[in-house]
């Protein structure tokens, strides 16, 4: 490779001089060739074209890149020897030099037979002779494919992560340290009803609902006086006059160990929330149904114990009125204390269709202080006449020292009925015929974080039919029930944070056995 | 006669049977508003032991600790005793009252029952019971006349019952006419009887106890 010869004006000088003008001239060729062989071994591409646009020198970087030789190039115009789609864009830079004399930059691109795309950016600037007429151009050429990969997956993955940004429900939202919006997704400007033309680059405040307004400052300030992640739930009004329930997040963006400013996640539970409720809704429906299904199932004892005050009423209102009719003998004493008598008896059946009307009444879950060892009393009272039916006498061992505990009445009600059916229902069973003195005992005791309660039978214990768990729905050895009680039972029981087992006893019957804690009240108020 | 009858009924005890205090004192407070005397028990068995067989009435309840008003039906039966039953329920179920009517109960009553109907069913059974007890009487005192006639007298009562008249039977017997005038005019008289129809009554009443 070689620069092309110039002539030399120094040709047939004095000898001496033309000695020197030679010994100058190999001087400039060895430092030419000299600076070729470093043009050679820089990785950019360096060529060198004269006014007409033809290839006076190209460097090793450029023959390489376009698989070229010197001979295919030199002394050609670019349009000989170049890729197609680079032709045009060389040839405008090429006119814009040359017009406006002054360097340009421009990058190219263009496919090789491979299919592969590769990217240059190159540098032309004019060459002017010492006259300072244009001579030509010089160009420096550089591969910059691998940046332009870079720089388009860089592009990609934040297209990704803005189209993610974007599509994600939850808001999200960039503050700097001034709480200016820096950038915000979808979400954020139109759950919110905000336009991004006003809000971005700005303190959102403002434009926020008074009460989120406060709670977003607050936490905002938070985040930037304690420098650390919060999260939280906050409940505020919309402006359709109903409320949304959020969820938020915030954390500290860092750059550098330097709080730049705010990240914030908001999500709107409302919706869960609302689903959550009406769980919860249908959750009490069917505790109700459960409930109203056992009465059924008790409507004997139960109408005996209504009916029995009514028919003692009955009947000291008719030896009243028999006792007025003969007045010669009347007896003045008896019929006052018949009177009383009917008084005490209509106020015990005015007892028992309350407490009837308040176990059957559909109430939502509500805790209440209450004795545990009067629930077991009253539970008890329901199924006064079952037993009797069943020629049982239910006995009773109720710990005097037991806690207060915070529960809801007629839930943990309808699990001790339950559980005391189950017991008497029990000797209905063919298995239970050889047992000749029946015996139920409910117990209660304290616990160390508690009290427990179990009722026990001498029937023939617990039938487990091929493994299957008796406190799972639809289990049942009964012909007339849904086999829901026990699973209702531990439901109830485990949403007092309790637990509900059953073990064969002693006796060789029956035992179920469930626990409450001493509920820890005053630490869930928020 | 019909003096006679009161007479009897109100001497007549009402039993109350109820494991319940309150049933059971209102049920005697209304049979004492009739004047009538009661004795309450508050258990079955209890009134098993004490009862021997007293004019009257039984009132009771059906749930019970222990024996209930049907067992106690069955086993007052199974004692021989015949007294009325009224059996009161706060709960019928049909199968429990037919099985009670079938043992010869009064009558079954919903607690709380209608109007009068306690009353009057407790009325019925003390009549049912003063009825059986005048029949037994009458009976007894039959057979005790009965017996009070001789081979011959025996004869003649058979013959007349049988429809013969006085010639056949004199015919029959081999014996005079004025014979056996005077043998039927004994059988009248001992037996108490005014007419033939009244004979006849005695003797068919005589047969079906005897059956």
């Amino acid at each position: 490779l070689h620069l092309e010869n110039q002539e030399s004006d120094s040709k047939g000088g004095l000898s001496q001089l033309g000695d020197r003008a030679g010994q100058l001239e190999a001087e400039a060729v060895r430092q030419s060739q000299q600076l070729i062989g470093v043009l050679d071994t820089i990785n950019d591409r360096v060529f060198l074209k004269d006014i007409q646009g033809r290839v006076t020198y190209v460097n090793r970087a450029f023959l390489k890149a376009y698989g070229l030789s010197a001979v295919e190039v030199i002394g050609k115009s670019h349009e000989q020897f170049l890729p197609a789609e680079m032709v045009l864009p060389c040839q405008s830079a090429d006119q814009a030099v040359l017009q406006r004399e002054e360097p340009i930059c421009l990058e190219t691109n263009w496919q090789d037979d491979a299919g592969n795309r590769h990217w240059s950016e190159t540098h032309k600037a004019p060459l002017h002779d010492t006259e300072g007429n244009i001579t030509g151009i010089v160009g420096v050429s550089r591969d910059i494919t691998a940046r332009r990969i870079t720089e388009d997956e860089l592009k990609r993955q934040k297209n990704l992560l803005e189209q993610i940004i974007e599509t994600v429900p939850d808001w999200i939202f960039v503050k700097d340290r001034q709480r200016r919006l820096l950038l915000a997704n979808r979400s954020f400007y139109t759950e919110q009803g905000l336009d991004p033309g006003k809000t971005l680059g700005r303190d959102s405040t403002p434009f926020l609902p008074t009460k989120l307004a406060e709670i977003a400052y607050e936490t905002d300030t938070q985040v930037l006086v304690e420098k650390r992640k919060i999260s939280g739930e906050m409940t505020v009004p919309t402006v359709d006059g109903k409320e949304k329930h959020l969820e938020f997040r915030k954390l500290p963006l860092l750059e550098e160990g330097e709080i730049k400013g705010i990240v914030s996640v908001c999500r709107d539970l409302t919706e869960a929330k609302e689903a959550e409720e009406q769980s919860k809704r249908n959750e009490t429906l069917l505790l109700h149904a459960a409930r109203l299904s056992s009465i059924g199932e008790l409507v004997a004892g139960i109408a005996h114990e209504v009916n029995q005050p009514l028919f003692s009423i009955l009947n000291y209102a008719k030896a009243i009125e028999n006792a007025l009719r003969d007045d010669e003998a009347l007896d003045l004493t008896a019929a006052r204390n018949w009177i009383g008598k009917i008084r005490k008896e209509a106020d015990r059946g005015g007892k028992i269709t309350r407490r009837l009307k308040s176990f059957v009444k559909p109430t939502e879950t509500q805790q209440e202080a209450a004795d545990l060892n009067q629930v077991v009393a009253e539970s008890l009272e329901f199924l006064a006449m079952e037993s009797r039916d069943a020629k049982i006498v239910i006995e009773t061992n109720l710990a005097a020292d037991l806690p207060t505990l915070v529960l809801d009445y007629i839930q943990i009600q309808q699990v001790l009925v339950n559980l005391l059916k189950n017991a008497i229902e029990t000797f209905n069973t063919p298995d239970a015929s050889q047992v000749l003195s029946r015996r139920v005992l409910v117990a209660s005791r304290r616990k160390t974080q508690g009290a427990e309660v179990s009722v026990a039978d001498n029937g023939p214990g617990v039938f487990i039919k091929d493994g299957q768990n008796i406190l799972d729905p639809f289990q049942t050895t009964k012909h007339d029930g849904l086999g829901l009680g026990l699973t209702i039972s531990k439901t109830i029981i485990e949403a007092h944070q309790g637990e509900l087992t059953y073990h064969t006893n002693d006796w060789g019957g029956a035992t179920f056995c469930f626990t409450l804690p001493v509920s820890l009240q005053e630490d869930c108020e928020t | 006669m019909t003096t006679e009858t009161t007479t009897n009924e109100m001497a007549a005890t009402v039993f109350v049977v109820d494991d319940e205090e309150q049933a059971r004192e209102s049920v005697c407070a209304l049979v004492q508003s009739m004047h009538h005397p009661t004795q309450a028990f508050q258990s079955a068995e209890e009134f098993l032991q004490v009862y021997n067989g007293d004019a009257g009435c039984l009132v009771t309840d059906y749930r019970m600790i222990g024996m209930n008003g049907l067992e106690l039906q069955e086993t007052l039966l199974e004692q021989g005793h015949e007294i009325p039953v009224v059996v009161v329920t706060a709960f019928a179920r049909t199968p429990v009252t037919v099985r009670s009517i079938q043992k010869g109960a009064v009558t079954m009553l919903d607690k709380p029952y209608n109007e009068d109907d306690l009353w009057s069913a407790i009325r019925e059974g003390l009549v049912l019971d003063q009825q059986r007890r005048q029949a037994k009487q009458e009976q007894a005192e039959v057979t005790m006349r009965m017996a009070s006639l001789n081979k011959k007298e025996r004869q003649i009562l058979d013959l007349i019952v049988a429809g013969e008249p006085n010639k056949v039977m004199a015919n029959q017997l081999d014996v005079s006419l004025r014979t056996i005038e005077n043998r039927r005019r004994t059988v009248f008289t001992k037996l108490g009887a005014q007419t033939v129809a009244e004979l006849v009554a005695m003797v068919l009443t005589q047969r079906a106890t005897n059956n």
